[in-house]
């Protein structure tokens, strides 16, 4: 559950990373970020990373901990990778594009 | 500076090519294997449907007491006993081992599990189990250990070069850090190498230099033979005083009954608290110069390492306490060890060990299929023919990346197929798999390697898709009889299975439905090809 509870924050960390960079920010936007989008999108990301370790380390401990994140990000990594290549075609409005972006969550996330 | 730059950048590329092809194919099975290996006890099980769920939760007053039963009936005079106590997946039943027994009818030396309810020996078909596979990930099965942990490390130094280089050769490791664009042939390659590479980057760094730790004596035989001299002898002496616990003497030869266990464990407890015991080795019982080595969690977490408490076996008194962390530089290599096989990670971080080991079978085989891909699309472009090379590392590619995992499903397939009382059975289960896998090499050898993909891709659905369904036919423990009982060991496995056949059924449709399209622009300028792929 605290393992979730990290991926999801996780999830959402690289998400912010991923939008502070210009070809994923142009996929939703159709435009690239403001320099001052792109310099909070990546404190944010910055910030969610940094989220997840410490929910790891207060979960298990820094030296399982740390594992437990080192393997979580690489999970999240490769899941972004994934929902921006498949679940994003370009020509979508950007509404319905950070409507799709939801899939990212584990469904148990959505509609609080 | 800059055409430095760019020079050094050229010639890491071409180091990055060569280390990367010309051992992937074994570092490909090395990475499949090591990553069945973080399943090891739970294949065990699957393969042994007999034997009964694991129990965790046992006194080890109780196991110890079975397992001294069983050792004193069948293990009499022995100088070595040892008693594997079940305290997480890692044992998951009692274990017993001895040497040096003698007597009318006993074995010298032994190696077997204890039911848990009963103390007998665990019953079940002969096996060879998720360790022989998980084993094979260094000793590569058929070869000597002379060999092969040289190949392993030559191959594993390989890794290390094409990881550095790797790293040093892609441009833009940050901007490309999510980028995967799928449908567009050679980009599409270097992509998915690109990912699966760098979002497990620190996964692969230290699997790879952990695995050179663990042979560290073995690729620096020198060092020992500075100190200690060389010779097979004098390494021993060397592992001895390194590696034993302290305060163990040469067996007196007075007889002088051994210590009830009991009292070792309640001491025990008096040091360590409620800290689990994870074995008692008991050199010379029955004599006056009995020790009993008692040995704490090598899983307590990712320091592999244990503390060890060594009693007098007959009077009981603690004679030695060595601590799991005695130096930074042990702990280092403890550390290294630990992380590299995972054995304190539960079941998250271990799905998380499973699918960067995954990740990183994947890395390998893109890379592998890269370097064909790459060839194959400039011979395109020339119209010149395919020349050796390129056509042997395409067939190579085929044959070890869907290959493989088709000899391993097979391995289980004959795990439940091959006659129970057959002699020989667990090296036949063995046999079966490198039999299967040298038939799928003569496969890709024999057909167009674009067929032979798909082919193949099928053949490695269809034997996944369908083992719960031989399991079921089988067994009694099939996936509903699995789940009902909550037994989700066995559940797992069967679910896993259904999920790569699923995953090598897509991969197959769509390879098929991509060379069907390419397949017939081909026919049109190249003669021969076509009257074999409608074969």
């Amino acid at each position: 559950v605290i393992a979730a509870l990290a991926f999801v924050i996780a999830c959402a960390g690289f998400t912010a990373l991923a939008l502070a960079m210009d070809r994923h920010h142009r996929v939703l936007y159709r435009r690239s970020p403001s320099p001052f989008a792109r310099w909070a999108l990546r404190a944010l990301g910055c910030a969610g990373l940094a989220a997840a370790l410490a929910v790891c380390v207060a979960d298990a401990g820094w030296s399982e901990g740390s594992i437990l994140w080192f393997g979580l990000l690489s999970a999240v990594a490769l899941c972004i990778a994934l929902v921006f290549a498949y679940a994003m075609p370009r020509s979508e409005g950007s509404a319905a594009a950070q409507h799709r972006s939801g899939a990212v969550d584990p469904p148990w996330m959505q509609g609080d | 500076m800059e055409g430095m730059k760019e020079h050094f950048r050229q010639s890491m590329a071409w180091l990055h090519t060569w280390t990367g092809l010309l051992l992937g194919w074994l570092l490909y099975f090395m990475f499949v294997t090591g990553t069945v290996g973080y399943l090891d006890t739970e294949i065990d099980r699957w393969m042994q449907p007999e034997a009964p769920m694991a129990r965790l939760d046992l006194p080890a007053e109780s196991v110890t007491a079975q397992a001294r039963a069983h050792l004193e009936a069948h293990a009499p005079d022995a100088e070595r006993w040892f008693i594997g106590l079940p305290i997480d997946r890692n044992t998951p039943y009692p274990r017993v081992l001895w040497s040096g027994a003698a007597g009318e009818a006993v074995a010298a030396r032994g190696n077997l599990q204890l039911d848990p309810q009963t103390g007998a020996p665990l019953m079940g078909r002969d096996t060879a189990g998720g360790q022989t596979l998980y084993r094979m990930h260094w000793t590569l099965h058929y070869l000597p250990r002379g060999v092969s942990d040289w190949l392993v490390g030559v191959a594993t130094m390989f890794m290390l070069v094409a990881l550095v280089s790797g790293v040093i050769i892609h441009r833009k490791i940050f901007a490309d850090f999510f980028t995967f664009r799928p449908g567009k042939g050679q980009r599409s390659w270097l992509d998915a190498h690109n990912v699966t590479s760098v979002v497990t980057l620190p996964f692969q760094l230290m699997i790879t230099y952990s695995g050179l730790i663990f042979m560290m004596f073995i690729y620096m035989p020198l060092i020992v033979a500075a100190w200690y001299g060389p010779g097979d002898q004098n390494r021993q002496v060397f592992f001895d005083e390194v590696f034993d616990p302290p305060a163990l003497v040469e067996a007196s030869g007075k007889p002088s009954p051994l210590l009830a266990f009991d009292r070792i464990i309640a001491q025990t407890r008096q040091v360590w608290g409620d800290a689990p015991i994870a074995a008692l080795d008991v050199r010379h019982p029955g004599d006056a110069n009995a020790r009993i080595v008692v040995r704490g969690d090598l899983a307590a977490g990712p320091l592999r390492a244990v503390d060890v408490l060594v009693f007098d076996g007959v009077s009981g008194a603690l004679l030695a306490e060595q601590s799991a962390l005695r130096s930074g530089s042990k702990a280092f290599r403890d550390v290294m060890l630990g992380l590299h096989e995972g054995l304190f990670a539960g079941p998250v971080v271990r799905a998380l060990y499973a699918l960067s080991g995954l990740l990183g079978s994947a890395m390998i085989a893109t890379g592998l299929v890269l370097w064909a891909v790459k060839r194959r699309q400039r011979i395109e472009r020339t119209r010149a023919a395919p020349h050796f090379g390129l056509r042997l590392v395409e067939r190579l590619n085929v044959a070890s990346i869907i290959g493989l995992p088709v000899a391993i499903a097979a391995y289980f397939w004959a795990n439940r197929l091959l006659a129970a009382d057959m002699a020989d059975r667990a090296a036949w289960e063995v046999h079966s798999l490198f039999l299967v896998w040298l038939a799928l090499f003569a496969h890709a050898a024999l057909r167009p390697a674009a067929r032979a993909w798909v082919e193949q891709g099928w053949l490695a659905a269809a034997v996944f898709g369908l083992l719960p369904v031989l399991n079921a036919l089988t067994t009694d423990r099939h996936l509903v009889a699995s789940v009902a009982t909550g037994d989700w060991v066995l559940a797992g496995f069967d679910l896993v299975m259904l999920a790569l056949g699923v995953a090598f059924a897509a991969f197959a449709w769509r390879v098929g439905a991509r060379t069907g399209r390419s397949g017939r622009a081909e026919a049109v300028h190249r003669k021969g090809a076509p009257a074999r792929v409608a074969e």
